[in-house]
């Protein structure tokens, strides 16, 4: 469903993906874990056109990310890692928004959204502004707009970050329930072993723009002699912390400027 | 392999969808205008305080200096920064929707930018059309 070939992203000197090569199979939920700057954030922009690789190749649902962005665009859904909901709107309307841009038919529309708004128990709240709402529900909000044109794949970056532990339980039920039901694959990523523990199928471990490691959460425990995940993980990763490297004003000007010629 | 078309997983893409696209853009930009009061009045006050201050003011003293109503002479210019203002204002928007994050659900949209900008634009210019006929009003029953 998603695969990647030797992806590899510069931005100037810096290296923030350095070959990187998975693949997805569908139905999966993939966890993509590593520490701050470790080029998560970059791997999701270029699968999702946002960015173009400096060199290497993906597929996302068969379909190449750079020569196709249309296409690719319509077969995704993502959740941002910051907040990209019109707070000034009501939910009902954020989703009708949502539906429109992706060109789902009215009496589809209109149905799907009562689905997923039921289903992510803000239904009674549809009709007010998401500027009232609490982080939970506006997570919640994002990923039914996020699936809301039925896409084969669902990208959440960091969706818990910033929870109570009520609204992460809650949200990976929901997300474990429409990937049974819907088969949609899931491409994650997050900083909570545990949850990456409990719901995903396989998981990488990234560091540095590259692979340390994949596979089952059982086997990297396995492979670490780890007890559990997060003793993997710093194993894998080193326990140093890492400072995240902030663009400059000029290079976000870059980066927008590229995003807006696609 | 799928099918070329953008919507292809519902139908062909016809132009209804993207006049769709660009109508619930337009449709957004008009609603936020409407929902926030606070700017309503605000866009509004920079142009009163020209006509009353100015316009009260002033007028005696452009009155006695030459010839005709002043309020006549400085309304099409206060409607005119008026205009610009919000214009301005509206394009602002843009920069908002970037900090909000908003910015980023429009561009991994399936829909073309321009798309995008014109409905944007066509929203922002409404608002502008509203708020100039708010202000001519008020400057002709000033009149």
């Amino acid at each position: 469903m998603i695969e990647a070939r030797e992806l590899v992203k510069r931005f100037g000197e810096l290296v923030a993906v350095d070959g990187l090569s998975f693949a997805v199979a569908a139905g999966e939920i993939f966890a993509f874990l590593g520490p701050n700057g470790a080029g998560k954030t970059t791997t999701i922009q270029m699968l999702t056109t946002l960015l173009q690789p400096t060199s290497g190749s993906s597929r996302v649902d068969g379909l190449d990310p750079v020569a196709r962005p249309y296409d690719v665009r319509a077969r995704f859904g993502i959740v941002f890692q910051d907040p990209s909901l019109d707070i000034e709107l009501t939910a009902y309307e954020n989703l009708e928004l949502h539906g429109v841009l992706y060109h789902v038919p009215r009496r589809v529309r209109v149905d799907r959204i009562e689905i997923l708004l039921k289903l992510f128990e803000l239904w009674e709240r549809r009709d007010a502004p998401v500027k009232q709402f609490s982080g939970g529900m506006k997570r919640r909000l994002e990923i039914a707009r996020g699936l809301l044109h039925t896409p084969k794949i669902l990208f959440l970056d960091e969706p818990t970050l910033g929870l109570d532990p009520q609204s992460r339980n809650q949200l990976w039920t929901q997300v474990k329930h429409l990937n049974d039901t819907e088969g949609v694959t899931v491409f994650l990523t997050t900083h909570y072993m545990d949850e990456a523990e409990r719901v995903a199928d396989r998981i990488a471990i990234i560091d540095h723009g590259r692979i340390v490691a994949q596979g089952s959460p059982q086997a990297l425990k396995q492979q670490t002699g780890a007890d559990s995940l997060e003793h993997a993980f710093l194993a894998l990763t080193g326990a140093t912390i890492r400072d995240e490297r902030t663009n400059g004003a000029a290079d976000q000007m870059r980066q927008m400027a590229r995003m807006w010629s696609r | 392999m799928a099918p070329p078309t953008r919507c292809a997983r519902w139908r062909a893409c016809g132009v209804d969808d993207e006049v769709a696209v660009v109508y619930i853009l337009w449709l957004r930009e008009v609603k936020r205008y409407l929902r926030s009061r606070p700017q309503v009045i605000a866009s509004l006050g920079q142009p009163l305080l020209y006509l009353v201050v100015l316009g009260f003011g002033l007028g005696p003293v452009f009155e006695q200096a030459g010839r005709g109503s002043y309020l006549q002479f400085v309304a099409p210019g206060v409607i005119g920064m008026g205009i610009l203002f919000t214009s301005i204002f509206s394009g602002f928007g843009l920069l908002w929707d970037r900090q909000f994050g908003f910015l980023k659900e429009t561009l991994v949209a399936p829909v073309p930018r321009l798309q995008i900008m014109v409905g944007r634009t066509l929203g922002g210019a409404t608002i502008t059309m509203i708020q100039g006929t708010i202000v001519l009003t008020v400057c002709h029953v000033a009149l």
